[in-house]
């Protein structure tokens, strides 16, 4: 029998962790006994930030480094992070002008699009949190660890969060700018090869555009 | 000339003599042509030349006799205003003297107020002295009394708290004439009048006067009061002598004579004296004799209780100071105040100080009369003062009378009228008799010695008298007037709501006290002697139809009609109450007001209504069209009944739109029917509408579309005559669109019961099965059931009748389930503990085409207005641990309670952590069950 070296285990093993967990969301039947917010949040929670660090630290005994979970040079990491936003912020911007549904269509809480307070708590909790959750399983894990932060694992990623966010709330117009994130996220992953500038390059991509689609309502 | 012989004149005169004796009065006409009259004959001729009828001048002349007795005297009546005053409220006494010889304004009035408590005291408590004791001489008195009265009138509201009185710059003195202001230079005589005797005895100090009475006993003037009795008579005869003859020789003859006479003595009738009046008071002569004008000097025991009893023991002697000269005398009843005499001209500051005038003000009450004049009463004619209860109040009027004394000058008599005239001769102390020369002639003038201030206790006149203070005016009414009695005992019944209304009450409704009761009888007159009648109102409370009838502010009660006619009120049966189905009720009610010194003010009143109990009722049903021709009818379903399983939908029957409903009643003994729908005519034709129906009159069969939107209400009414009574019979039946809706229970709650939400406490105290007051709360969307359990839930539709045509399925968690049984569903529980199941059942009501033709070709309602009507009903059951439900004990019970207590987050939580475990745990699996490959060097060793 073929044996596999300690990297082919790590892939296989990697990929089967992942497999296993897009098996597990395929198939999650939601139970009516508590709020689905919550349940989604209790999975992303689990699945998405505990799962791969539980997997980084007691399977493949390696740093949380390995995720990606580490420093860079900062200032280039910041403009990269900052002009990756921005350049996406663009996007959007341009996209909307010819797709003006793309802010019609975005749904924001009552309080955060009447109440200034709730906005900040909006911005600078629940964006982060999620897009945390985001960046460790799909950039750290999917890009980095699993497939060595090449352009084909930016690629990669990019296709398993379209995946997902097609199997979850489905595609449309409000979801466009969600669907770039992988990109410029990626992108600051594959040059920063930290997690962090990732996860403020898309929080800020994804505030700017709350403050379009907001201000444009 | 001729002469006549001695012996003929003899004869002559003998003649004449025998004339005057033995001829009697023979006209002297007869003689000498004229005679000289009879004073008899005299008095007769004069009665037929004036037309005299002797029975008349016999009457004016007894009438004359006693006419000196029955003068008008001066009297005065009270009248106040208001008739009903209130405590604190103004009141003003109005004196109305009549048989004065003065005018109103020139009579002295001496009022005079008597307060709750100040009754008459030698040795009053000191608080009573506060409270009465007027001119501080330590004892209640009349004169206390008078101040009372007389400061009210001569301050009239002055303050004199301030005011200075070390001097009096005003000159408001009054200088008062006896018997009244325009009564000068005229001598004064002052009389006292006895009521009973009419005698007016001339006010005088006679000395003293002793009179030989028994101790206990009275002098007084007695007439014996004579009746007619039948008399005995006795009838006697004597016999003198007896004679007789006879002869013999032929012809026999005997006679006999007897002579005798017969007497009668006795009296057909007798007057017996064994009772007397009063007729006056004796007098002393100057021998030593006690003598009566009229009647006898008799000594009574008690004189003034006993004027028509007995006739007292014989009175004869007195004795008298007679050197002493009769003092006829007059005094004022005036207050007197400060020591200082009322009405002396004279009224300086002291007097001022004591009554409270003001010393700069000759007019202090602004009455137009001075200070002193208001003091003694100078023409006040009315008195106001603010009314306390127990009040009371009189007046002693001072004026001339119009009765002449008997001086030689131009003296009237100067008398006091009091409000009650009553001034008895026992408040005399002495009376007596003197004599005047008047005219020549010695006229005797009877005196009595008396203190007219003994007469004003009597005289005291309470404002409130006749109860008109204390009344207070109640009205009671009723609607409906003539409503109806339900048998059934569905609780149909009209309700009669009474209410009282208090238009004089002082207090507010919250302190006024109603007392409300209900008679019941078969009479209007509610008459005993009629028929049964009885006092019902336990009874209703018992029965639960009236509730509280006593209390404060209870100013209306409300009866529900609802008694069967076989419930006992009154100790009978209702129907012993009834004529042709009539009955009355009688609505009492009695109103009080409480007061302090425990007056109480009390009202009542009642209503009478008429009621009319029956059993029967408004029959709904469902209907069948027909057609009839090429229009189609409808008819009654007779078995087609609707709303009468609950008294809910008997009294407000349920009904859905588009529905059309059949109604009919027991016609027995009924006739003229007309049905009447939310006060329009209902009319039902064989033509138009049912062959059920009849044209031209009535019957006791009608319909109506039910086309109104939800939550219309439809009262139809029908009034028909009882042929046996006369009477006419009115029936109602209310109808309401609703909704249609379901119900989802479970058939069996020992297998799926309803989930248990909590407990509430019963206010009413009137539901069953809650122990201690708290009621359980169950869910009517939620069931509960063992996992593995075989459920069966039946629906309930609202209205009932709906079922029987509704279309409806049934889903149990989505999956479409058939009905096991007519609107029931029967399945198993499948789901894991802790899971839902739902169920569902979607129903539909579609009139049938026949039904919606009817309803356009009757009442012209268009197909396009009557629709299907859905409706559902969604349900979840609890699956539960069967262990737990089941009551098992041990560790299952004991984790499946722990687990039920844990939040389901957590729960879920852990489930999501377990799964991740379990991927970790594949994936090193996986990892672990591939074949490692060598490191490096191992494997240059190996392969070398």
């Amino acid at each position: 029998m073929r044996k596999f070296t300690d990297t082919e285990k790590r892939f296989i093993g990697t990929a089967s962790l992942i497999a296993f967990s897009f098996i597990f969301f395929a198939f999650f039947e939601q139970t009516e006994s508590l709020s689905s917010v919550t349940q989604g949040f209790i999975i992303a929670i689990i699945f998405f930030l505990g799962l791969p660090l539980a997997y980084c630290r007691y399977i493949l005994d390696e740093p949380l480094t390995k995720l990606g979970i580490q420093s860079a040079e900062h200032v280039k990491a910041v403009l990269w992070s900052v002009l990756g936003a921005f350049f996406g912020f663009l996007l959007v911007w341009g996209l909307n002008n010819t797709f003006p549904q793309m802010a019609s269509q975005t749904i924001f809480p009552v309080l955060v699009e009447n109440n200034f307070g709730w906005f900040v708590l909006y911005a600078l909790i629940a964006i982060p949190v999620t897009f945390l959750v985001y960046e460790v399983f799909f950039r750290g894990m999917i890009q980095y660890l699993w497939l060595g932060n090449t352009w084909m694992a930016f690629g990669v990623q990019a296709v398993f969060f379209w995946l997902l966010v097609w199997l979850g709330e489905g595609v449309s117009f409000s979801s466009i700018p969600l669907l770039l994130t992988p990109i410029l996220a990626g992108l600051v992953m594959k040059k920063t090869a930290s997690l962090w500038y990732a996860w403020f390059a898309s929080s800020l991509f994804i505030f700017l555009t709350d403050v379009l689609f907001l201000s444009l309502r | 000339m001729y002469t006549f012989s001695r012996k003929q004149r003899v004869l002559a005169g003998l003649l004449l003599f025998g004339q005057l004796f033995f001829v009697g009065t023979l006209p002297a006409q007869a003689l000498f042509g004229v005679s000289i009259p009879s004073p008899s004959k005299v008095a007769t001729d004069l009665e037929k030349r004036y037309h005299l009828d002797l029975e008349n001048v016999q009457d004016q002349g007894e009438l004359f006799n006693v006419g000196q007795n029955k003068q008008p005297v001066p009297e005065v009546t009270l009248s106040f205003s208001p008739t009903d005053p209130r405590p604190g409220e103004k009141i003003t006494a109005r004196a109305f003297p009549v048989y004065f010889s003065n005018k109103e304004e020139a009579l002295y009035y001496g009022w005079y107020l008597k307060r709750s408590g100040c009754d008459l005291d030698s040795s009053p408590s000191q608080a009573k002295r506060t409270l009465c004791d007027r001119d501080g001489d330590r004892r209640i008195t009349v004169e206390d009394w008078k101040i009372e009265a007389v400061r009210v009138q001569v301050q009239n509201g002055y303050d004199s708290t301030q005011t200075n009185y070390s001097s009096d710059s005003d000159d408001d003195g009054y200088k008062a004439r006896f018997g009244g202001d325009n009564k000068t230079n005229t001598p004064n005589y002052c009389y006292y009048h006895d009521n009973q005797s009419g005698i007016n005895y001339e006010m005088a100090d006679a000395g003293n006067i002793d009179f030989d009475c028994p101790n206990g006993t009275t002098p007084i003037c007695m007439i014996p009061i004579q009746e007619v009795e039948s008399g005995d008579i006795d009838a006697s005869t004597t016999s003198n002598s007896t004679s007789g003859s006879s002869s013999t020789g032929g012809d026999t003859t005997a006679t006999s004579n007897t002579t005798g006479s017969a007497s009668a003595t006795g009296n057909t009738f007798e007057l017996s004296e064994s009772t007397c009046t009063i007729a006056g008071l004796p007098a002393c002569s100057n021998s030593g004799q006690a003598t009566c004008s009229v009647g006898f000097p008799k000594c009574v025991a008690n004189p003034e209780t006993d004027s028509t009893g007995s006739c007292g023991t014989t009175l004869s002697t007195c004795s008298s100071d007679t050197t002493r000269s009769v003092s006829p005398y007059c005094k004022h009843l005036f207050p007197e105040g400060a020591g200082r005499t009322s009405g002396d001209g004279s009224f300086g500051a002291e007097e001022e100080r004591f009554w409270g005038t003001d010393p700069n003000d000759p007019d202090t009450a602004d009455s137009g009369s001075k200070d002193e004049a208001s003091v003694v009463g100078f023409g006040k004619t009315t008195f106001t003062w603010n009314y306390n209860t127990g009040d009371q109040v009189g007046v002693a009027v001072e004026g001339t009378s119009m009765i002449p004394t008997k001086h030689d000058n131009a003296s009237l008599m100067i008398m006091w009228a009091f409000p009650k005239q009553d001034c008895p001769l026992s408040v005399v102390e002495n009376t007596g008799v003197y004599t005047e020369s008047i005219k020549g002639y010695s006229v005797e003038i009877e005196t009595a010695d008396v203190d007219l201030n003994k007469c004003l206790e009597r005289n005291l006149v309470d404002p409130a008298q006749g109860g008109q203070a204390t009344n207070l005016d109640v009205a009671v009414s009723a609607t409906p007037r003539e409503p109806l009695n339900d048998e059934s005992g569905d609780g149909s019944g009209d309700v009669v709501v009474v209410s009282g209304v208090v238009s004089n009450g002082n207090k507010n409704i919250n302190n006024t006290l109603f007392d409300w009761n209900v008679e019941i009888s078969n009479n209007i007159q509610f008459s005993g002697g009629i028929g049964p009648t009885a006092n019902i109102t336990k009874d209703l409370q018992d029965a639960g139809l009236l509730r509280a009838t006593k209390g404060n502010a209870l100013d209306t009660v409300s009866l529900a009609m609802n008694i069967p006619r076989t419930r006992s009120v009154g100790g009978r049966p209702l129907s012993s109450y009834l004529v042709n189905d009539i009955g009355y009720l009688r609505f009492s009610l009695k109103a009080s007001e409480n007061f302090e010194n425990g007056v109480l003010r009390k009202g009542k009143s009642d209503v009478i209504i008429k009621f009319v109990s029956t059993g029967r009722k408004i029959v709904a049903t469902r209907v069948t069209p027909v057609l009839v021709g090429d229009k189609m009818r409808v008819q009654m379903d007779q078995a087609g009944i609707i709303c009468n399983n609950d008294a809910l939908d008997r009294s407000l029957c349920r009904v859905i739109k588009n529905e059309i409903v059949g109604l009919r009643i027991d016609d027995t003994d009924l006739s003229n029917f007309q049905w009447r729908i939310n006060d329009q005519p209902l009319v039902c034709t064989e033509t138009n509408v049912s062959p059920d129906c009849s044209d031209g009159e009535q019957n006791a069969i009608n319909f109506f579309p039910v086309s109104g939107q939800v939550g219309d209400t439809y009262t139809v009414t029908l009034s028909a005559n009882d042929v046996t009574s006369g009477k006419t019979v009115t029936l109602s039946r209310a109808f309401r669109v609703v909704e249609p809706l379901i119900n989802v229970i479970s058939s069996d709650e020992a297998v799926a019961w309803p989930k248990l939400l909590g407990q509430y406490r019963d206010i009413t105290e009137q539901a069953t099965g809650c122990p201690d007051g708290l009621c359980n709360d169950f869910s009517k969307n939620i069931l509960q059931a063992a996992a593995g359990s075989n459920v069966t839930l039946q629906a309930e539709f609202v209205p009932s009748f709906v079922g029987t045509t509704a279309e409806r399925e049934w889903y149990v968690n989505g999956q479409l389930t058939g009905e096991s049984d007519i609107d029931k569903i029967n399945f198993d529980i499948t789901g894991a503990v802790g899971t839902l199941t739902q169920v569902q059942i979607f129903a539909r009501i579609v009139q049938s085409d026949d039904l919606r033709r009817a309803l356009y070709d009757i009442w012209n309602i268009s197909p396009l207005d009557s629709p299907e009507i859905s409706f559902s009903k969604e349900m979840q059951i609890e699956v539960q641990d069967a262990g737990s439900v089941a009551g098992q004990g041990g560790a299952l019970k004991y984790f499946a309670a722990i687990v039920s207590y844990v939040p389901a987050s957590v729960v879920f939580a852990f489930r999501i952590v377990l799964s991740a475990i379990l991927i970790l745990f594949a994936t090193a699996f996986l990892m672990g069950a591939l074949p490692q490959e060598p490191a490096l060097a191992s494997r240059r060793i190996k392969e070398d």
